[in-house]
């Protein structure tokens, strides 16, 4: 943990208002990311991110310190994921990987994705789109577990090491199971784009 | 090696985890098998398509949401409407006694009869 989140940490643990704003404006889009990705969905992301940082303020004295407060974060948040999706799953929810309109939205406003760097005009947005989309749906087709480690690891750019601090996982199922994920993803992948 | 045991591999050669030995021993078996070839070349691009996935900024008001959540939940403790930048009553407090005393040092200076027996 650097001086700088050591600062932070002191004045979240006294519960400094404008410390506490501070930390949700430097984290909140990195929690947002990874819980649209979890849940596929922008009304439940928003829903579920805000809840994290909920949780972060009522046990903020419980944090210790021991990691980087990113990796308490994403714990934090994976398992409200995993909670959401439970209770959404007796309700018969799916994260479908249909991307919302305003997502689309934001998507087609958005700087040229890197996604979709090399042809210009509205072919190549379409094109971009369409990955998106079916990325998405590739990855709200693996199980909640796999789902997470590929998001982790792929999205989030996480070490193996901090993958194993955020999921509690050892480092040697971190890696097998990660690996399988991808697979999975791969053979999703090859269908759809046949 | 075989396919199995080159596929098996794929993940870690993509993180760059492969030890010199394994790498090598990878390489070789790629240099000489077509399918595993074919078959790390759709791994990494699964892999390349998901890093590139466009990152998902929280909507404009998210800050303002979560505040007004932790305001509720805690019946009106935190987060009160008005109050940013409020300062904490113990500096309140000093400044107050601060001033009182620098007031009373100054009448004593310039009226130095209305000194307390």
């Amino acid at each position: 943990m650097s001086t700088s989140e050591r600062l932070l940490l002191t004045r979240l643990q006294a519960r400094d208002e404008e410390a506490f704003e501070e930390m949700v404006g430097l984290y909140q889009n990195k929690v947002y990311n990874l819980v649209y990705r979890m849940m596929g969905n922008a009304g439940e992301a928003e829903e579920v991110a805000q809840e994290v940082f909920v949780t972060v303020f009522k046990s903020i004295d419980s944090f210790r310190g021991d990691s980087k407060l990113s990796t308490w974060l994403y714990r934090i948040a994976t398992n409200h994921c995993k909670n959401r999706l439970k209770y959404l799953g007796r309700r018969s929810y799916k994260a479908t990987g249909e991307l919302d309109e305003a997502v689309e939205r934001e998507l087609q406003d958005s700087q040229p994705s890197s996604m979709r760097p090399h042809i210009d005009g509205p072919e190549a947005v379409l094109e971009g789109l369409e990955l998106e989309r079916t990325v998405q749906a590739g990855i709200a087709e693996l199980d909640e577990e796999h789902r997470t480690l590929v998001l982790l690891r792929d999205v989030e750019d996480l070490s193996y090491d901090e993958i194993s601090k955020v999921t509690g996982l050892e480092l040697g199922t971190v890696k097998s199971r990660l690996h399988r994920a991808r697979l999975q993803l791969k053979d999703f992948l090859a269908r759809w784009l046949k | 090696m075989d396919h199995d045991d080159a596929t098996a591999m794929f993940s870690a050669y993509c993180d760059k985890q492969l030890g010199v030995p394994e790498r090598a021993a990878l390489d070789e078996h790629l240099q000489s098998c077509l399918v595993c070839r074919r078959e790390l070349a759709k791994f990494e691009a699964t892999v390349e398509s998901v890093h590139k996935l466009h990152p998902m900024s929280a909507p404009p008001d998210f800050v303002a949401g979560v505040r007004d959540r932790i305001h509720k939940r805690s019946r009106g403790r935190f987060f009160r409407p008005g109050q940013r930048g409020r300062m904490p009553i113990e500096v309140v407090s000093l400044v107050t006694l601060g001033v009182v005393l620098a007031v009373y040092l100054v009448v004593q200076l310039l009226h130095p009869q209305l000194r307390l027996p």
